[in-house]
């Protein structure tokens, strides 16, 4: 008989366990960080999963940021898609027209996060009309990184990085003229630093306040602001002092800095531990600064790049909070000083800035500091809250294009931006279209 | 002597399984794809209208469409020429009774393991103007050091060079596979009767090879006009100014990067009109001047 209870006492504890470990809320989050930033990425879900006991993440490494959002679109339809996804900044306006993802704002209880404790640049990018979409969580932006032993070669001042861009075409020529590197400047041949340029003068790149208080229908690249940046990259290529390591292409851009075969580059705040480790392995310092600006136009501050992470509305409600919670988890304070660390992205909460401080962490990396720095220079105004408009991608391959028309000498910078104009009005007004606007 | 098959239903039931798989994976897609082609859409699909043969009178009329054709197509021809001639020349070298012959012709395999981005990146770093090793040898013994990046003719040529050079394993196999089955009483005939070592090539050996050459072809302008978009994403991503922007790689752009899908659909149905062409006329030709031993 005493047998028989114990039997079955045990058995309802078994079962009791086993369904409390089904209650587990089970959310599947993709992301599109490769190597390092991976492993980090792995390290918080563990930290988040050991946090609490109610909900269960799984992650999953989904390719590039178009791959993880190809691989989002295709799993929606098929019906087994994940709860969070991170996408890339110029994707935002995509996402919020695809109808698939909840804004962030939603899935939270009243009151959970405290908004005015992230950086104000990071968080305007992904607000739209007060309502936040996505929550930041890898944010870069460009600096200048220079060679301070290219630079004392050349004779210049190696603790004052240029600040304008004509002063980088006057660096430039004495870095060559003085045989100290065969180039003066590289950078990917990427439109995100038209853009980076375009907002540090307070410019915007389509119309409607760069999208943001009505749908864009024209890219705006035939004004002054624009033709000013392309003739400073056109005279920079044209006279030798400017390597196009190639469209899109960051390793070869670093390679080429590291090789020391020029004495400054333009890259991503996200590129500073990669930057710092060249110098070291091949006995050079590196030093860096603010993007320099065209002159004349005043400093408004950057816009950011990077990415966000969505969550997806296609899910009950209950795993939709605890995604929202997962989320929240991921841009608090620890996450992310350890994430700066980690990679050189932006901690976006700003408590983990004072984290970072009290370490001494700033002190010991001033090359870390000047990212942050930039970032906060940022005036709020359409131009550093960066661009909303749906057909991106594309227009980033119109832009490039545009350049590379320029430094054939197959059209001139006002030619080659006139019929960019055209390109762009075009691509823009078919998604409109698509879109019913 | 044939056998003969129970009732009409059993061979039907035998041939089932790959009726269905043809269906599946064939008859479905291409349905699908058709079908695509008729709506101008984004998100893969998540949203779409219905526009009919607008797609296809966009693509008609576009001078960038056209561009793309002629340059795909020259594209196409270059490497297949230069990935033939100069496997099939590597590969009577590899068939040589020399030492080490074996391990030569592993190595010259090689090639053909390495993914289309793997070879991309090298290319580059062989090609990057100022720390690649070609423009090194180029400044060191001629004085030049071209723009393999920024210009057009330049980059079309890169591309070009990283494409024959990745099929040549291939090609080399199938060649030198060829040669070796190639009977030897017949090279030692006209060896006898007088033919020099070119005019044994070029009457006896190449004749024999012309199957294995045709199929060669076939793979290789199926490799040029589909297989090679890896190659133009790492190494140029169509540019400069679309230089390298072939109809492969136009339409992964309009596919995956730009997420307009019926567009892209519809490029594909053209894709596939194009290659159905030059596969047709290529066949015809093939019948005339291919030479199979055992007709």
């Amino acid at each position: 008989m005493k047998k028989t209870q114990v039997f079955i006492a045990l058995l309802v504890v078994l079962v009791l366990s086993a369904s409390a470990f089904a209650q587990k809320i089970e959310i599947v989050y993709w992301h599109a960080m490769s190597g390092l930033a991976e492993q980090a990425i792995a390290e918080q879900v563990r930290k988040f999963n050991e946090s609490q006991d109610r909900i269960h993440v799984e992650v999953e490494y989904k390719g590039s940021y178009r791959d993880t959002l190809n691989a989002t679109q295709a799993a929606v339809q098929t019906g087994n898609a994940p709860h969070v996804i991170q996408s890339f900044e110029i994707s935002t306006q995509q996402l919020i027209d695809m109808g698939i993802f909840v804004p962030l704002q939603e899935t939270l209880p009243e009151g959970a996060v405290d908004w005015g404790k992230f950086l104000p640049a990071v968080v305007n990018y992904y607000t739209f009309e007060g309502v936040q979409y996505s929550m930041p969580y890898n944010s870069s932006n460009a600096i200048l990184y220079y060679n301070k032993d290219v630079f004392e070669k050349a004779g210049l001042d190696p603790e004052r990085p240029p600040e304008t861009l004509e002063e980088v075409y006057e660096y430039s020529k004495q870095i060559v003229d003085s045989g100290a590197a065969p180039y003066g400047l590289v950078f990917p041949l990427h439109s995100w630093f038209v853009e980076q340029w375009m907002a540090n003068i307070g410019a915007i790149l389509v119309n409607n306040d760069n999208g943001r208080s009505g749908r864009p229908t024209e890219l705006l690249a035939t004004q002054q602001e624009m033709i000013d940046i392309f003739n400073w990259v056109a005279k920079m290529y044209n006279e030798g002092y400017y390597i196009n390591p190639g469209v899109e292409n960051w390793s070869q851009s670093r390679q080429i800095f590291a090789a020391q075969q020029v004495g400054m580059a333009i890259d991503s705040t996200a590129a500073v531990s990669t930057k710092l480790k060249a110098g070291e392995d091949n006995d050079f310092r590196v030093g860096t600064g603010f993007i320099p600006i065209p002159e004349g136009y005043g400093r408004h501050g950057s816009t950011i790049g990077g990415g966000s992470l969505w969550v997806l509305g296609v899910h009950s409600e209950e795993e939709i909070a605890a995604a929202g919670e997962f989320v929240v988890f991921l841009s608090g304070p620890e996450i992310q000083a350890q994430w700066h660390k980690d990679t050189g992205y932006y901690p976006v909460h700003i408590d983990a800035l004072e984290l970072l401080q009290e370490e001494g962490w700033f002190e010991e990396n001033p090359a870390y500091k000047t990212a942050v720095d930039q970032l906060f220079e940022s005036i709020p105004s359409p131009a550093s809250f960066g661009a909303a408009v749906g057909v991106f991608p594309e227009i980033r391959t119109i832009i490039v294009d545009a350049l590379q028309e320029v430094f054939q000498e197959v059209k001139t910078v006002e030619q080659a931006l006139a019929d960019a104009k055209v390109r762009g009005d075009k691509a823009i007004a078919e998604y409109n279209r698509v879109m019913g606007f | 002597m044939g056998t003969k098959f129970p009732g009409k239903l059993y061979p039907l039931l035998l041939l089932l399984p790959t009726f269905v798989v043809i269906g599946l994976f064939i008859y479905y897609p291409m349905y699908q794809t058709i079908n695509m082609s008729l709506y101008k859409s984004l998100f893969m699909g998540l949203r779409q209208i219905y526009v009919g043969i607008e797609n296809y009178i966009e693509l008609f009329t576009s001078p960038a469409y056209r561009q793309s054709l002629v340059r795909s197509f020259s594209f196409a021809g270059l490497v297949v020429l230069f990935s033939m001639t100069i496997s099939f020349l590597m590969a009577i070298l590899a068939n040589q009774k020399v030492r080490f012959a074996r391990f030569y012709r592993t190595a010259l395999i090689w090639p053909y393991a390495l993914s289309p981005a793997v070879a991309g990146s090298i290319f580059l770093f062989i090609f990057n103007p100022s720390v690649g090793v070609l423009n090194y040898l180029l400044e060191s013994t001629i004085g030049i050091r071209p723009d393999w990046i920024s210009n057009s003719t330049l980059a079309f040529a890169m591309v070009v060079i990283a494409a024959v050079w990745k099929q040549l394993g291939y090609n080399i196999v199938f060649f030198l596979a060829a040669l070796q089955n190639v009977p030897g009483d017949i090279v030692e005939a006209a060896h006898i009767d007088g033919a020099n070592a070119f005019q044994r090539y070029w009457k006896v050996i190449i004749p024999l090879l012309s199957p294995t050459g045709f199929f060669l072809l076939t793979m290789n302008l199926i490799y040029a006009f589909f297989d090679t978009f890896g190659l133009v994403d790492v190494m140029t991503r169509g540019g400069p100014v679309d230089a390298t922007n072939t109809l492969i790689y136009n339409l992964y752009r309009d596919a995956f990067q730009y997420s307009r899908t019926g567009f892209a659909a519809a490029q594909s149905i053209m894709l596939f009109v194009i290659v159905t062409v030059v596969m047709i006329v290529q066949l015809k030709l093939g019948n005339r001047t291919v030479y199979y031993q055992n007709e």
